[in-house]
């Protein structure tokens, strides 16, 4: 006597539709559950900066979202690098105490921090707008 | 005359034409598994600012989200700046080493200024030091 678990039915090679199954719900997991965010810090202690007393602290105060900085009484845009520059070499060991209008965007006074490292400033301090 | 012979090749199986696509899918799926990294998510969105920083993130951080809307967000709640003290406090008494805690803050690049100064106020005034803005690197500037 012969037993066949299938009768009928002919041996095939492995079905490849679970496997597709399996592998679209890996993908879809993978997929909304990682992150291409890539997050980067800045420090805002003032804890690091009490060694000496700076010689000179300039102030640059960014005045709108449009990116008006005003420093001493001149007003530069912060898209104009080459401006930044000729405030900064004035001074280049100087502390920059950035400041801020008020409802003026985190955004434009990190853009600001940025310009004013990009501009060569050693020393760019937050502390002034951020206690 | 027969140009093709029936038996010369394998009997089609319904899947072959499956496999391109599933070609496509594994790819994807590797892409996905070795680009991507998993971690929790927020409890509410947060479009950091973009900055040129270089300095990476420390994950030990306790992190305080402060969203579009001035929300503050500390450990998947909702919290007003006045209660802010106690949970921070009662983290700080729970880490390991007290000497490297810090604080990062996840805050939306909209915030207007005044409302992280007002937070920063809040952490300092309860003692704590050694904080961080957390960004994301932007495109490169000209």
């Amino acid at each position: 006597m012969q037993l066949e678990a299938f009768p009928g039915k002919k041996r095939r090679g492995i079905s490849l539709t679970p496997l597709i199954d399996v592998v679209f719900i890996l993908l879809l997991f993978f997929m909304l559950s990682s992150n291409f965010m890539h997050w980067r810090q800045i420090s805002l202690s003032s804890a690091n900066q009490t060694e000496n007393k700076p010689d000179e602290i300039e102030i640059v105060r960014v005045e709108s979202d449009a990116g008006r900085v005003t420093h001493d009484g001149k007003t530069y845009q912060l898209t104009d690098l080459d401006g930044l520059r000729t405030l900064v070499a004035a001074a280049p060991e100087a502390v920059y105490a950035v400041e801020a209008a008020p409802e003026v965007k985190t955004q434009t006074l990190v853009s600001l921090l940025d310009q004013l490292h990009r501009a060569g400033a050693q020393k760019v301090s937050m502390t002034g707008v951020l206690p | 005359m027969k140009l093709v012979a029936e038996n010369t090749h394998r009997k089609d199986n319904g899947d072959d034409a499956l496999i391109p696509l599933i070609n496509i899918v594994f790819l994807m799926l590797i892409f996905f598994m070795v680009a991507g990294q998993i971690s929790k998510s927020d409890a509410a969105f947060v479009s950091p600012p973009e900055s040129i920083s270089e300095a990476y993130v420390d994950d030990e951080a306790l992190q305080i989200l402060l969203d579009a809307d001035k929300q503050l967000w500390l450990n998947d709640e909702q919290i007003a700046l006045e209660d802010l003290d106690a949970p921070l406090i009662a983290a700080f008494e729970q880490v390991e080493n007290p000497d490297s805690f810090s604080l990062a803050i996840k805050a939306d690049g909209d915030v207007p200024v005044e409302a992280l100064q007002a937070l920063m106020q809040r952490i300092k005034a309860a003692g704590f030091r050694r904080i961080t803005l957390l960004t994301q690197p932007g495109e490169e500037q000209p």
